[in-house]
């Protein structure tokens, strides 16, 4: 097994490194820039069980060392995923996890239910953190009973590991990363952008067309930092996966370090395309640097004195 | 296919007030540009702060360099306009489609920095009109270093050129003999244009105009409203025929 090979919960994945969920479509673009199979895996772009054309524009806005984005999870619905989107996803070379949004129960289902059976799909990633839908986002994952109850819902549809990505709004993200334990999620994802706003005073209107948004970005790292460190302390068996302001290797290893078995490069591709590699070329570097046998010994090695 | 590689800036000099013209030594992404195609950049030093690229037209792709004209009107296109002679840039691309090859003459529309795609086209298809529009003289880039086959230009307050918008010697233009329009500028002129040329019943490119993250299509975050949805600008577009366009909605 190489030094860099992980593990979250049954996923293997060749490096910890995997491209967070909207940030990379299905891959097609980047596939143009490097080699897939290099990662440690996609998550792809959060599908629904309809289409959904996603939200006004302008749907973006750059924030001091961080950027907010209302897309509204823009995608072509289930059916067109599964005919376009599932021969690519078939031949990348790398893990696949495919995030799922829903407005109600009964979408995630049958989400679940239509991917079951596609055998190129490793996770699936429940995404109940999305805060630029008004159903199914951060309405239901504040509320660690609907979180405990939906992943309950999905657990007996599918054999494949179920992930939920949580959202930093929660007021205590342990309690929720506990309800979707107790509902039988595989591994917990964190975190999803925080909810953000800005404003043009000059013109007196909000920057983003839907008003609210999603923060990302170097911005909210020590964020995500702690929210990955207060789950793994509340749940030291759980794997996380770790995600919010990668911009080099330190910080995915920062994530690690917390407590995340593996990491999902997010808005920082943007900047660098290459990101990912350089992350995984640079966890192998510290890995030697630091006599870690592998990568993933550097999960929760985290020294606190005292 | 784009490639993001570091390059070195060759050249640079002030063409108008707050607007740079930079040359930056880019051979792999030189290669296949084409008018209307876009490059992503940013500073090579480890900061985040601003953390995204800026998208800019291309100008010019001969001899291995990319040609950019900087307009500064924030924070990010102030740090590159800073850049020195000698200094690098992270540059991907060449991205997005590109004006479609005219089949005989084409008028450029150009308002504002919007010249900037527009004169990439103006060498690469020598027959075309280039027509320009900017508020002052002092914002008028130096194009001493160009030639036209023909060219107006316009100020608003007369300074240069007719004192008229660009649209007004557009609609002159068209009204002497109809030919295909290609057009760069803010988003109510190229409105203008469109309707000008629906009039005259011509084609109409526009090269549109929105923050971005990517720059590749992955985020959807550039997304602007046409008669098929919402596209991607920078990979559906910049490039749009105006007649798909939903102009003014959101």
């Amino acid at each position: 097994m190489s030094k860099l090979a992980v593990s979250v919960g049954s996923v293997r994945l060749k490096n910890p490194v995997l491209v967070a969920s909207g940030c990379f479509g299905v891959g097609r673009e980047y596939g143009e820039l490097f080699d897939l199979s290099l990662l440690g895996g996609i998550v792809t772009k959060t599908v629904t069980r309809e289409p959904r054309a996603g939200n006004p524009a302008p749907r973006l806005w750059e924030t001091p060392s961080g950027m907010l984005n209302s897309i509204g999870l823009a995608n072509p619905g289930i059916e067109v995923f599964i005919e376009k989107e599932i021969p690519f996803l078939n031949d990348v070379g790398c893990a696949v996890v495919v995030s799922i949004a829903g407005k109600v129960f009964e979408d995630f289902e049958e989400l679940v239910r239509r991917l079951d059976p596609i055998e190129c799909i490793d996770a699936i990633e429940i995404n109940v953190s999305c805060p630029n839908v008004k159903e199914g986002g951060l309405a239901f994952g504040t509320s660690p009973e609907t979180v405990e109850s939906l992943v309950a819902t999905l657990r007996p549809l599918t054999a494949k590991p179920l992930w939920v990505k949580l959202t930093p709004d929660a007021t205590d993200i342990a309690l929720i990363g506990r309800s979707a334990v107790n509902g039988g999620a595989d591994a917990l994802c964190a975190i999803n952008t925080l909810t953000g706003m800005e404003i043009d005073v000059g013109r007196r209107v909000p920057r983003i067309g839907n008003i609210f948004a999603g923060l990302s970005g170097p911005a909210i790292r020590p964020v995500a930092l702690a929210k990955v460190f207060t789950l793994h302390s509340a749940l030291p068996d759980i794997p996380i996966v770790g995600i919010g302001g990668i911009s080099e290797a330190g910080d995915a290893i920062a994530h690690m370090l917390a407590g995340a078995s593996a990491v999902q490069v997010g808005s920082g591709i943007f900047r660098s395309p290459h990101l990912p590699l350089e992350v995984i070329r640079g966890i192998a570097e510290y890995c030697e640097f630091f006599d870690f046998a592998g990568a993933r010994d550097i999960t929760g090695a985290l020294i606190i004195e005292g | 296919m784009p490639v993001d590689v570091v390059g070195k800036v060759t050249e640079k000099r002030l063409v108008a007030r707050d607007t740079i013209r930079i040359a930056i030594d880019a051979p792999e992404v030189a290669k296949d540009a084409r008018p209307g195609q876009f490059v992503m950049i940013c500073n090579t030093v480890p900061t985040f702060d601003p953390f995204l690229r800026r998208p800019f037209a291309i100008t010019g792709a001969e001899w291995g360099r990319i040609e950019l004209i900087i307009r500064v009107v924030g924070w990010g296109s102030a740090l590159l306009a800073n850049l020195s002679e000698g200094g690098e840039v992270r540059i991907l691309g060449p991205l997005g489609n590109g004006f479609p090859d005219p089949k005989g003459g084409v008028i450029l529309a150009a308002g504002g920095i919007g010249i900037a795609p527009l004169l990439f086209a103006s060498r690469r298809w020598p027959s075309a009109e280039l027509l320009y529009g900017e508020p002052s003289l002092d914002w008028v880039c130096d194009l001493s270093r160009e030639k036209f086959c023909h060219f107006e230009l316009s100020t608003d307050d007369g300074s240069a050129g007719e004192k008229c918008n660009v649209v007004k010697l557009l609609r002159k233009r068209l009204a002497a003999s109809p030919l295909p329009v290609f057009a760069c500028g803010p988003e109510p002129m190229l409105e203008a244009v469109a309707k000008a040329c629906k009039r005259a019943k011509v084609d109409c490119f526009v090269s549109l105009e929105e923050h971005m993250a990517c720059g590749v299509g992955a985020c959807q975050g550039c997304a602007v409203l046409t008669k098929d949805g919402y596209k991607r600008v920078c990979k559906d577009g910049p490039v749009f025929d105006a007649r798909k366009i939903e102009w003014g909605k959101r």
